[in-house]
């Protein structure tokens, strides 16, 4: 069985623009859904928020990528997505602390100042984008090659067994073990490169 | 011509990763790379680097550990007979 290929990533970003592309603001949901949401959580956000947040950043993204794949020197989508999230993640705080307690805007101060610089979202966000995007593909690659294929790179890789081992568990050669898991990894690195090529 | 002689090859390697499953290796390089140590490491760096082999292992194990375990079921290995030429 062969995996399914994809469009490439850039092409799943030309299609964003049209918001009735319901697959494709799909699989941009899957990947970038909880990158936004990890990172807030990871820096503070209750998980209602965080959800609130990540609504906001893709009601950003419809609004404005037709406008930002105008620009020539528009960067990668990656930085522009972080720049909208801190926006949005600003923009909330203000609004929740002002709502809830200052006059004077103290509140709202202390929970600005505590907001990473955006270096450290920055890397924040690579991080969880990386972990997310390497979960997806093998998601993707779990369900589209076979059950004994799987098996052999999860014995291997993830439980640690050795090639010896897992061919015994799985009553075959050690051959096609090293063959197997390996196979898993190509395909998990080829959908992983899609993305990697528009950022 | 020995094993290794037939089958230290980077090129059959790289092709069998790419292949579709139902052409499995042959019995001959099947052989090889059980006992070549070179090969079995040229299968996996071929497959991706040795960050990428750690990033998906961290990756998986996180989704694990958390609550995505339904996006990876554990292995059942009662099931019944595998079936590697399919």
């Amino acid at each position: 069985m062969k995996p399914t290929h994809e469009p490439t990533r850039a092409s799943l970003i030309l299609r964003l623009q049209d918001a009735e592309d319901m697959a494709a603001w799909d699989e941009f949901a899957t990947i970038y859904g909880p990158v936004v949401f990890n990172v807030a959580t990871s820096h503070g956000f209750q998980a209602a928020d965080a959800d609130n947040l990540v609504q906001e950043v893709f009601m950003a993204v419809a609004s404005s990528i037709s406008k930002w794949l105008e620009r020539d020197d528009r960067g990668s989508f990656r930085a522009w997505l972080l720049r909208i999230a801190r926006n949005a993640a600003v923009d909330m705080i203000t609004r929740k602390a002002t709502r809830s307690l200052g006059r004077d805007g103290s509140e709202a101060h202390v929970h600005l100042a505590t907001l990473p610089a955006p270096s450290e979202l920055s890397n924040a966000l690579d991080l969880e984008y990386e972990r997310t995007v390497f979960q997806w593909a093998a998601e993707r690659v779990r369900e589209s090659v076979a059950e004994h294929t799987w098996q052999a790179f999860w014995l291997t890789t993830i439980e640690e067994l050795s090639v010896q081992a897992a061919a015994a568990k799985l009553n075959t050669r050690p051959g096609n073990i090293y063959f197997a898991r390996s196979r898993v990894m190509a395909r998990i690195k080829e959908l992983v490169q899609q993305y990697q090529d528009q950022q | 011509m020995n094993e290794n002689q037939v089958a230290c090859d980077d090129t059959a390697l790289e092709q069998m990763l790419r292949s579709d499953q139902s052409w499995g290796p042959s019995d001959a390089l099947l052989s090889h790379v059980e006992t070549c140590t070179r090969c079995q490491e040229r299968l996996s760096e071929l497959a991706g680097t040795a960050a990428m082999w750690h990033g998906v292992k961290v990756a998986i194990s996180e989704a694990v550990s958390s609550d995505q375990q339904r996006c990876f079921p554990s292995v059942n290995l009662e099931q019944s007979a595998i079936h590697w030429t399919e």
